[in-house]
This record gives structure tokens, C-alpha cells and sequence, in this order.
């Protein structure tokens, strides 16, 4: 009798440290916030960015531009999410045609831009003026890049014959310089374009609200 | 290998003070390092264990000073001495130009320093480096101890196990007090500089 | 044993140096080899480091991750960096002898950096072939 009471203790006493140990936990996991269907389509151009950050490969960089060709259509309706596709489109161009001639700021540029570009899509409430604002800032920084270059060709010497000295870089087309200017300025013209629009309709909002 | 920069005058050579494990090597730069703090500009590097022991190396550049219109930098390593380092004592032996044996003088040692110099040799070999030809000295260390009554090896003794076919210079030393470590360093600088100096002057 | 550069060669690797790297706002670069001797060190003028102790520890450093690869069946790895909150350090072998070290801010991506220096590795291996050979 003592011993099976004995073993009784025992077996409790080892089923409440089991029950214990394989104790279900109480609390409800949260489940992840549904992610909005728009950052779906950003996640490969996501891991492309993360990829240039580390090493830039001719392979990376026409992944990224054909992605930027496929968010476009995918966002065609929304243009400030277009602009901010054809600025990193302009960049990821760029980089192409100039690969390691490429102004450094180009890489940290491509990168905030990205972030912002993120944030819109990701917070699907956030106030199209905010959105303005982010990308004015963007645009900033684009066209400061822009003089950064020029200033960095106008003193550079003009090199009459480029093979012979340059090293062997995979891609050395000689007109690469004359296609990223003509590029660079199409996508500043297109962009210039929506800016002046955009901030047309702006001022005629105000202009709404402050009568009212 | 020894790097002379002809635009900057300056040549630069690579020692190492090999020997068994607890040997006295790092207490070697340790006193170089102390005694002439007013002509080393960098600190020591060391890589040490939890226990004090070199895990990977110690380091200390040492400006000899102008000499024949050139400026010598001598950069003065040790390994670590305990077994299971050797892969990392083959690494810093890379690029050698004169090496300190650093023999620990008490009896109870003597088959570590063999295996040590026999360790060296191999290690060397695999550098197609060998003791004949590479300037090298013996300091056998501890000497200090044979006061407190240690057991220690005989001079004779050690020369026979160490220095049988090489015939190398020897210091009996204490790197603790610091009898000798000078005397040491001197020798293998002179060495070494005077094994490259054919080719430079 | 020795081996020598003159003002002429070590002009020219500086040269290479400068226009590819420092001028692209790398903040040090030094060129070293593999037992740990300074061939030639620029920087940007900002900041002195003790370029002795680092060359002593980047050729161990590299000489160790190398004999690591080695056991794991590499034959050798193609990226060594190391990433700090402000600074960061990069390794490239040039040859069997000789290590190109830059260090960097977060202004530079690794992958512009990366790029650079491969250029600047094509540049300095003509320039270093020949004692390459005589090491040999």
C-alpha cells in the first residue's frame, strides 16, 4: 500500500513537471499585420538592392533595371510611385553604362530612394502630401548627384582614346558617357514635368482650403 | 622576406622568436618593449589567451634608425609556443628573415625544446626555408632560476641537444631580468641585416 | 633575401592608389605583403593609424582565414571584410605575395568598393608581376 502510494507521488509528481514543461502556451500569438498586396511586388526588387549593396554584378544590375520596367506597369496609376521607379531606373542606367566610373554617392542615393519608395508602399495610409514631400526630398538629392557628376566631367581631361589606358573592365562601350547625359536629362525632363504639375494641383488645393 | 622601399629609404625585416610554450618569448619583447619605450612609437600588439598565453602573436616594430643612409624598421614577432598553435606559428614564420630560439633552460624542458627546433624545421621546410642558411640565435632562457635552486640544463648539454650542426651563436639568459636580451637582439639584428646586405649596398 | 621597389614603381602604384581609391573617398589604403612588410600606404588625411600593427594583423588575419578556407575545401574566399559602425575594413589579395587592405566609411557601398579595388588589383598586378616571380 505505501509503496503504490509511494509511485502514486512519484507518477503525480512526474506528470505535473511534464504538464509543466509541455505547458501550451496561454497568450495568443499575434498574427503578422496582412502585409498590403503593393510590398509584395518590392520584395524582389528588394533583395536586388541588398545584393548591389554588396557586390555589383552586371547580372544585378539588369535584374534591377527589368524589375524597375515591371513595377512601372504595375503602378502605372500612381504617379508618385512611378517618378520614384524612374529616378532608381535613371541610377540603376547609370550604373550600367558607367559601372566603376560611377560617382560613389550614386550607391547611397539608389538606396534611400529605395527606402522611401519602400515606406510609401508599405504604409498604405500615409498622406499624399507626405508622399510629395518624401519625394521632393529624393529628387533633391537626385538632381544634387546630377551637378556632383557634371562638376566631376568638367574636370576630368577630356580622354581622346579610352581603351589603352582603362583596365579590363567587362563593359567599355566609348559613347557610354553621351547616352547616360542624354538618359539622365530625359528622366529629369519627365520628372521636372510631374513635379510642375504636382505642385500646380498643390497650390490650387491650398488655395481651395484657404478660401474656405 | 626583407622589403627595401628604394623612394623612401627603408628597409624593412621580419624576426621571430620561436620556442616551446612558455618559453620566454613574448617576456622577451615584453623587456625590449619596457627598456626602450622612448624609441618605440607604437605599442605592443598582442593576441593573448584568457591565460595570458599568445593565442595568435605578439608584435613590436623596433626603429633601428638610419644606417648607411637607410632607415631599418625591424618588426620583431613571436609564435605561440603551445602545441596545437602550429598552424598559426607556420603563418607568422611566413616571410622570415632571422629567428630567436628561445629554449627553456630547466631540466625538466629539454625533450619541448627539441621537438620545438624540430617544429621550426619542418615549418620552415614548408617555406623551403631551412636552419643553415636563415640567420638565426639561441638564447637559453630561465637562468635566473638555477638561484632558486630549479634544476636547470647545463650550457654544454643544451648546445649538444640544439646547436650540435649548427654552430650557432648562444645567449644563457633571463628575459625576466633582461640578462642577455639585448645582447640577443643586437646579434640577430646584425645578422639578419648583414645576410640582406649584399644585395643592397 | 630581399626584394626592391624603386621610386619609379612605387610612384606608380601610388598613383593607382590615389585616383581609384582615395579619390573615391576610401579613407586608407595600404599595400602590403604576405609576411606582413608595408610596400606603400596612402590616406585621405584625416586619420593616422598605427599602419604597422594593422599590417602585422591584417597579414595574419588573412593568412588565417586562408588556411581556414583550406580545411572547409576552399580554395580560397572571395570576400574578407569586416563591417564596423563607421568604419569598415576590406582585404584583397593581389597576388600570392601581396594584400591590398582599404578601409572605408558607410558613405562607400562595399559593392562600389568592391569594384574599385578589383580595378585597382588589375592595375597592380602588372606593376607587381615581376617580384611576384622572384619570390618563387
Amino acid at each position: 500500500m505505501a509503496k503504490s502510494s509511494k509511485l502514486d507521488t512519484l507518477t503525480s509528481e512526474l506528470e505535473n513537471r511534464l504538464d509543466e514543461l509541455f505547458r501550451e502556451d496561454v497568450q495568443p500569438v499575434e498574427a503578422p499585420p496582412p502585409k498590403s498586396s503593393s510590398s509584395q511586388p518590392l520584395a524582389e526588387l528588394k533583395k536586388i538592392v541588398l545584393s548591389i549593396d554588396w557586390e555589383i554584378t552586371h547580372e544585378a544590375v539588369e535584374s534591377f533595371l527589368a524589375q524597375i520596367r515591371l513595377l512601372k506597369e504595375v503602378y502605372q496609376a500612381d504617379k508618385i510611385v512611378t517618378t520614384f521607379l524612374q529616378i532608381l531606373g535613371s541610377l540603376g542606367q547609370y550604373i550600367k553604362s558607367n559601372r566603376s566610373k560611377a560617382h560613389p554617392a550614386t550607391f547611397s542615393l539608389l538606396n534611400s530612394v529605395f527606402s522611401r519608395l519602400e515606406e510609401i508602399t508599405n504604409f498604405s495610409k500615409m498622406p499624399e502630401l507626405t508622399q510629395r514631400k518624401l519625394l521632393q526630398a529624393e529628387l533633391a538629392a537626385y538632381q544634387q548627384l546630377r551637378d556632383k557628376i557634371s562638376q566631376r566631367r568638367a574636370a576630368d581631361e577630356p580622354k581622346p582614346a579610352p581603351a589603352a589606358a582603362e583596365p579590363a573592365v567587362p563593359v567599355a562601350s566609348p559613347d557610354s558617357s553621351v547616352v547616360t547625359a542624354e538618359m539622365l536629362a530625359q528622366a529629369m525632363a519627365d520628372v521636372k514635368e510631374f513635379i510642375r504639375s504636382e505642385i500646380a494641383a498643390l497650390r490650387r488645393q491650398i488655395k481651395i482650403d484657404a478660401s474656405r | 622576406m626583407a622589403f627595401v622601399n628604394l623612394k623612401n629609404k627603408l628597409i624593412q625585416v621580419k624576426i621571430v622568436y620561436y620556442g616551446p610554450g612558455r618559453g620566454g618569448k613574448t617576456t622577451n619583447l615584453e623587456y625590449i618593449n619596457r627598456k626602450f619605450q622612448h624609441r618605440i612609437n607604437s605599442e605592443m600588439v598582442t593576441v593573448k589567451t584568457h591565460g595570458d598565453r599568445t593565442l595568435f602573436f605578439d608584435f613590436l616594430p623596433f626603429d633601428v634608425g638610419l644606417v648607411n643612409g637607410y632607415q631599418i624598421k625591424i618588426q620583431l614577432y613571436t609564435v605561440p609556443g603551445q602545441v596545437k598553435y602550429d598552424a598559426t606559428r607556420r603563418l607568422v614564420l611566413r616571410g622570415v628573415d632571422g629567428i630567436v630560439f628561445v629554449a627553456d633552460g630547466m631540466v625538466v624542458r629539454r625533450d619541448t625544446n627539441i621537438q620545438s627546433l624540430r617544429n621550426l624545421q619542418e615549418n620552415l621546410a614548408s617555406y623551403k626555408k631551412n636552419l643553415r642558411t636563415l640567420p638565426w640565435v639561441l638564447q637559453y632562457n630561465k637562468m635566473d632560476l638555477r638561484e632558486q635552486g630549479i634544476p636547470m640544463m647545463p650550457i654544454e648539454m643544451l648546445e649538444q641537444d640544439l646547436n650540435l650542426e649548427f654552430r650557432r651563436p648562444y645567449f644563457p639568459a633571463s628575459a625576466l631580468e633582461g640578462t642577455n636580451v639585448v645582447a640577443t637582439l643586437k646579434k640577430i639584428i646584425t645578422l639578419t641585416i648583414a645576410s640582406i646586405r649584399e644585395e643592397l649596398f | 633575401m630581399s626584394y626592391t621597389l624603386d621610386q619609379k614603381q612605387l610612384d606608380k602604384i601610388e598613383d593607382v592608389l590615389k585616383s581609384e581609391l582615395i579619390d573615391n573617398g576610401v579613407r586608407c589604403v595600404f599595400l602590403i605583403d604576405m609576411a606582413g612588410n608595408i610596400i606603400t600606404n596612402l590616406d585621405n588625411g584625416e586619420k593616422q593609424h598605427d599602419i604597422y600593427s594593422l599590417a602585422a594583423l591584417a597579414a595574419g588575419n588573412f593568412g588565417a582565414v586562408s588556411a581556414m578556407a583550406k580545411i572547409i575545401g576552399e580554395n580560397e574566399f572571395s570576400l574578407l571584410f569586416h563591417k564596423g559602425k563607421k568604419e569598415n575594413i576590406h582585404f584583397n589579395k593581389i597576388s600570392s605575395e601581396f594584400l591590398l587592405i582599404t578601409i572605408f566609411g558607410n558613405e562607400i557601398s562595399l559593392g562600389f568598393l568592391r569594384m574599385k579595388v578589383a580595378e585597382s588589383v588589375e592595375h597592380l598586378k602588372g606593376l607587381l608581376e615581376p617580384l611576384s616571380r622572384e619570390h618563387l
